[in-house]
């Protein structure tokens, strides 16, 4: 951690010294170049974010009340030990640590300049044959979390016993409430000195028991194992207590006396609310004051020398075989509201620290863990032969929710374990596409998806849904111009309006059309509108209805707008347009078998208990089961999605024509009231292109207590010929999916659309 | 009653078995006192008038365009109320409309004469298999292979470009035609088959053989001492479906004893829209068979009763499973027995050991045997030509016309 460079002093103004500091509400305290901030209730000032005097803008806080998330990411991998190496005093005396002995000899630091490391001090404990065990003690009280783990590790040197170390842990009365112990085995191997080869590694994971508050330290010198009249030794030195996780295990960074202030602070039970601020490091910003509660604070950061070099920089990668790699390929702006970074990364293993990402200066950002690690296997040839470590999960993508202008000098910093930084300019460039094309372009860059399957739903979830929905927000909305021409006479009063959307294959209007002629209901009571979702084929389509209408001989509208809406927007439009009050939404790939069907839906939509939609069975040319009703499942392949499943698909309908329910239809066919369709507001146009809309609008009335049926008795042909396949994620079209997966998910989740799991009379 | 009949093809211009048997039909009535009929026969473009899709060849004979091809069967025509199509039947007036056939003309047509003519009755004959089959309507697989049902798994086999979704929705858009049809005929009992194994209820479809002008049948031909009845005639296009290259082989396998007694005389055309190989296999087997095999090239109708006076047998190696060949009829008219392969069509017109005799399809060597035994047999020719069934004429197959209009 950089600390050079930042200095901290803090002021309380309109309170008087002698009132307490724990009356405050608010505290607030300097890491290095992390802010943190905890309060009992949000303070008024920082609520639209931290006004930093001489800044002109505010910097977001996100409040956090996880308290266990919020120290672990504060404390993570540094020593909360203050004296670990007993440099304290230069080695002369054991600062900070209580001896327990009958003789001042007995412990100490730097026996001698033969046993003790060479640069470095070390503390040994010793005792005569017939002598007390001595120990020392550490008066530093470090506090236990509830739900935090701790790693230990020490260098230790043995001669003739035994030693160990005891960990005691304290309740808030300061009552000992439990032992840990773990030995440190005499090993004439390790016998100390001035080399790191004389002295093993003493590594121990512990867990506080419940209602410990701090532990301390205790290290022991046991029973003489031989007897010698030279007594007993034991040196250690390195000594390392900190938060352990499984994530970075290796990873150690020295004690500071702001962390542990900071981990004084945060154990005490009347903060509720977390905040933290990665302070800009480069720039303008030389000290930071703001107010908690009224209550001033005022830091001093010191702008880094080697920022004042940083306008300099100018590429975008660099690779250096004792550091590592790291290279960004894009860096695409998304509106004005976020930056998305695309490249690759390796670093060798404990040498970074963290990744910042900066602005022009005043604003800096922990990317460190925002980095989603992507299969890139191109990439293991070759740099594996400088990093033989390197595995496929070498790429990254990350979304950064941040307002950009391209004019801006963006950089980031890689912050080393040493404290050095390297500095790299971010190629931000505004991208020339927006909408579709856009999504499509950044999906590319996602090779090997398929490699990361149990991982894409936190992709989305983190980075690529975020991304896409805001360029899915940002993407014009063009004026919609609606066309359309009548063929036949118009029916004066439909009961039914079918809406075809049409995209590609217009010739199915003629298979259509084939189909209904011999239908009466078709010559008089329904409204059958196409609308032509693809501006390629508006001539072609008008054509084709102009040269068969005589033929087929029933009424029908041609609609058009000159755009490709998708799915969701052609339904829209076409109810927009509808003369009916029951709508049938309907693929331009099925074909009735049977005339009457549209009224037999009705009846079904009219008398069926809650009815909000019905739909038939649909299926196959080979007349299998293509949908009998849809129903969620939790696809064990892909963790965190939520895929339809066709019950029977494939198979013979054997069943009995007996009206079921279902949370799910598919909108290949379905009816419902053009009220509830407008209620809902129609078939949501968030999702891209074309998936879980129909599940979507089906969920959405499930959610006014509507009751979804599926009718067998109505039997059409569904030719599917668009279907997504799942087995093999290989393009951009299958994430594309997958978008819409996780944004249907987080409707589910956010509770705008009912949930689809089935209940147990669904089950098959 | 007025009877308007619509035809792949007019025979003037192209001599198939269809056309021919439409035609005859159209004649058929109009010889009647109580009944008129019209001809409609799809032509080229380049044979009507530049924009019109309509031309009269007289008063009760037209030419209509139309492209509809095998894959999609669908009109180039305009069939509203105010199209030429439509002033045509306001002209006509007809009672009933009969469709011989639907390739070329395209299944609108169907729809159309309802929307235009809704009190008349529309009747469609079946040729060939081309609503069941898209490979020429043969039934016959891409590969070559004799295809037994119409399945869209199988059909994907033969057009691996298409897809079971294109197939299907052909399937779908014939049948909803087919749907409104009243009545349909066919020719023979096994193309009746395939079109119920196909989705056409049973009794939709009658039965009624193509008519032929009536005459009278030739005796057997006279023998020279020492001659047997061995002239064996084929009459037909020369292609690859009719199977002439079988023919051929089976005739040169023949023994030498038997190639001297006996004689096969080819007449027909196509020779030379064939591959330049199959012409070239073709004519070096007629050379070096031309002691006993005679190519006479094509022949006319109005031939045909002295050709058949100067033969005793014809024979036919169809590749395919035939509908009701013309062929057949014309032998039978003549009293001459048949040879031919033993499945569709043909077996079923023709009865094993009757009135001619079966070999095994697509086989030479079974042809060869039934040629060299037929040979040594000196009582069988005798046997089967005096067995040979009276033919349907002209009139009696408008008799069973106007029972099924009248239906």
């Amino acid at each position: 951690m950089t600390t050079k460079n930042i200095e901290k002093t803090q002021v309380k103004i309109g309170m008087k010294e002698e009132i307490p500091y724990a009356s405050l509400n608010a505290v607030a305290g300097l890491i290095g170049n992390k802010l943190w901030i905890m309060a009992d209730k949000i303070p008024e000032e920082v609520k639209e974010g931290l006004k930093i005097d001489g800044l002109d803008r505010s910097f977001p806080l996100h409040w956090v009340k996880d308290k266990e998330a919020f120290i672990l990411e504060f404390l993570q991998k540094f020593n909360l030990l203050s004296n670990p190496s007993f440099y304290q005093n230069n080695g002369k005396t054991l600062t900070g640590w209580q001896l327990n002995t009958t003789e001042t000899w007995m412990a100490g630091v730097d026996l001698a300049d033969d046993w003790r490391l060479t640069g470095e001090h070390t503390a040994f404990l010793r005792a005569a044959e017939t002598d007390l065990r001595p120990s020392i003690t550490s008066l530093q009280k470090i506090p236990c979390f509830e739900g935090v783990k701790y790693q230990f590790s020490g260098l230790f040197a043995t001669h003739r016993a035994n030693g160990s170390v005891v960990f005691e842990f304290f309740n808030q009365q300061d009552e000992k409430v439990a032992t840990q112990t773990v030995n440190v085995l005499n090993s004439p191997e390790y016998g100390g000195g001035t080399s790191l080869a004389g002295y093993q590694e003493v590594l121990y994971i512990l867990t506080p028991v419940n209602d410990a508050t701090y532990l301390r330290i205790k290290i022991q010198l046991e029973e003489q194992a031989e007897a010698d009249p030279q007594g007993a030794f034991m040196f250690f030195s390195r000594l390392f207590i900190g938060t352990y996780s499984e994530k970075n295990d290796t990873q150690r960074l020295p004690y500071s006396s702001e962390l542990e202030k900071f981990s004084l602070e945060v154990l005490q039970d009347k903060w509720q609310y977390f905040a933290k601020l990665t302070v800009p490091k480069c720039g303008t910003l030389q000290e930071m004051t703001f107010y908690l509660n009224q209550v001033k604070y005022q830091f001093k950061v010191n702008p880094a020398s080697e920022a004042e070099q940083l306008s300099a920089v100018t590429h975008n990668a660099f690779d250096d075989s004792d550091i590592g790699v790291f290279a960004i390929d894009h860096a695409v702006t998304i509106g004005s509201e976020g930056l998305l970074l695309y490249g690759w990364c390796y670093f060798i293993e404990t040498k970074v620290n963290a990744i910042y990402l900066y602005d022009g200066g005043r604003q800096t950002i922990d990317i460190t863990d925002m980095l989603f690690k992507l299969s890139r296997q191109d990439l293991i040839a070759p740099l594996q032969k400088r990093y033989p470590n390197i595995n496929e999960f070498s790429g990254f993508i990350s979304f950064i929710a941040v307002k950009v202008k391209p004019s801006q000098n963006w950089l980031i910093e890689i912050e080393m374990v040493n404290g050095e930084s390297k500095w790299l300019k971010v190629p931000i460039v505004e991208h020339q596409k927006e909408g579709v094309a856009l999504i499509k372009d950044l999906l590319t860059w996602i090779s090997g998806a398929g490699r990361m399957r149990p991982l894409l739903y936190d992709l989305f979830d983190q980075h690529l849904g975020p991304a896409i929905d805001l360029i899915s927000k940002n993407r014009p909305q063009p004026q919609i111009d609606i066309q359309q021409r009548s063929f036949g006479t118009p029916p004066t009063s439909p009961q039914v309006s079918i809406i075809v959307p049409i995209y590609g294959r217009y010739d199915f209007i003629r298979y259509q059309l084939a189909h209904f002629a011999d239908d009466s209901e078709f010559k008089a009571n329904i409204d059958l509108i196409y609308v032509i979702d693809d501006p390629s084929i508006i001539v072609e389509a008008t054509e084709l209805a102009a040269v068969y209408a005589p033929v087929f001989n029933i009424p029908f509208r041609i609609v058009w707008y000159g755009r490709n809406l998708g799915f969701a927007g052609a339904n829209n439009i076409g109810a927009s347009v509808a003369c009916a009050e029951t709508l049938v939404l309907l693929n331009s790939d099925v074909l009735p078998e049977h005339s009457g069907w549209v009224s037999g839906l009705k009846e079904a939509l009219e008398n069926l208990p809650q009815a909000g939609m019905v739909g038939p069975l649909l299926r196959f040319a080979d007349n299998t089961v293509q949908h009998a009703g849809m129903i969620a499942k939790q696809d064990e392949r892909l963790p965190g999605f939520l895929l339809n499943t066709h019950p029977g698909k494939g198979q013979p309908w054997l069943r009995d024509n007996q009206a079921q329910e279902f949370n799910m239809l598919t909108a290949a066919c379905v009816m419902l009231r053009k009220r509830d369709y407008l209620g809902v507001n129609g078939l949501d146009e968030g999702y891209i292109i074309g998936d879980f809309e129909d599940s979507d609008l089906c969920l959405a009335l499930r959610k006014l207590g509507k009751k979804l049926w599926l009718v067998p008795e109505v039997k059409l042909w569904h030719l599917e010929r668009q279907s997504q396949n799942l087995d093999n994620i290989s393009s951009y079209r299958h994430l594309l999916t997958l978008y819409n997966g996780w944004r249907f998910k987080r409707k589910i989740q956010q509770g705008h659309i009912a949930s689809p799991l089935p209940s147990k009379a669904q089950e098959y | 009653m007025r009877v308007l009949i619509f035809s792949h093809e007019h025979p003037t211009f192209s001599k198939g078995g269809g056309e021919f048997a439409a035609y005859y039909l159209y004649q058929g009535f109009n010889e009647s006192s109580e009944h008129e009929a019209w001809f409609v026969g799809r032509a080229e473009d380049k044979m009507l008038h530049p924009g019109v899709p309509i031309a009269a060849l007289n008063e009760r004979e037209y030419l209509i365009a139309g492209q509809a091809g095998i894959p999609q069967l669908t009109t180039c025509l305009e069939l509203g109320e105010q199209s030429d199509f439509a002033y045509m039947l306001k002209t006509i007036q007809p009672d009933v409309i009969h469709f011989h056939h639907y390739v070329n003309l395209g299944l609108e047509l169907i729809r159309a004469v309802k929307n235009l003519c809704p009190k008349a009755k529309v009747v469609l004959t079946l040729h060939e298999y081309i609503a069941i089959c898209m490979n020429n309507g043969q039934m016959i697989k891409t590969d070559g292979r004799l295809c037994y049902r119409y399945s869209l798994r199988e059909c994907i086999q033969c057009f691996p470009e298409k897809t079971a979704e294109d197939f299907f929705l052909r399937e779908r858009y014939i049948k909803s035609f087919f749907d409104i049809v009243d009545h349909f005929i066919s020719p023979s009992e096994f193309l009746k088959d395939r079109y119920i194994n196909w989705g056409i209820d049973a009794e939709r479809i009658a039965v009624i053989e193509n008519g032929l002008p009536a005459a009278e049948k030739h005796p057997p031909r006279a023998l020279q001492s020492n001659e047997i009845h061995g002239r064996f005639a084929y009459f037909g296009q020369i292609n690859p479906y009719k199977g002439v290259n079988v023919l051929l082989d089976a005739f040169t396998k023949l023994p030498k004893s038997i190639k001297k007694r006996i004689t096969l005389d080819i007449f027909g055309s196509g020779l030379e829209k064939q591959s330049p190989e199959y012409q070239k296999k073709f004519h070096t087997l007629l050379q070096e068979n031309s002691k006993f095999i005679r190519f006479h090239g094509a022949y006319e109708a109005i031939e045909q009763a002295r050709l058949m006076a100067e033969i005793d047998w014809v024979v036919m190696s169809s590749m395919w499973w035939e509908n009701s060949p013309l062929v057949i009829q014309e032998a039978f008219k003549y009293g001459r027995p048949v040879i031919c392969p033993d499945i569709g069509g043909m077996a079923e017109k023709v009865t094993h050991g009757v009135n001619g005799m079966h070999f095994r399809a697509r086989d030479a060597v079974s042809l060869s045997q039934a040629i060299e035994s037929i040979s040594n047999d000196t009582e069988i020719y005798n046997k089967l030509s005096s067995n040979i069934p009276k033919i349907t004429t002209i009139e009696q197959c408008v008799e069973k016309h106007m029972q099924i209009y009248a239906t």
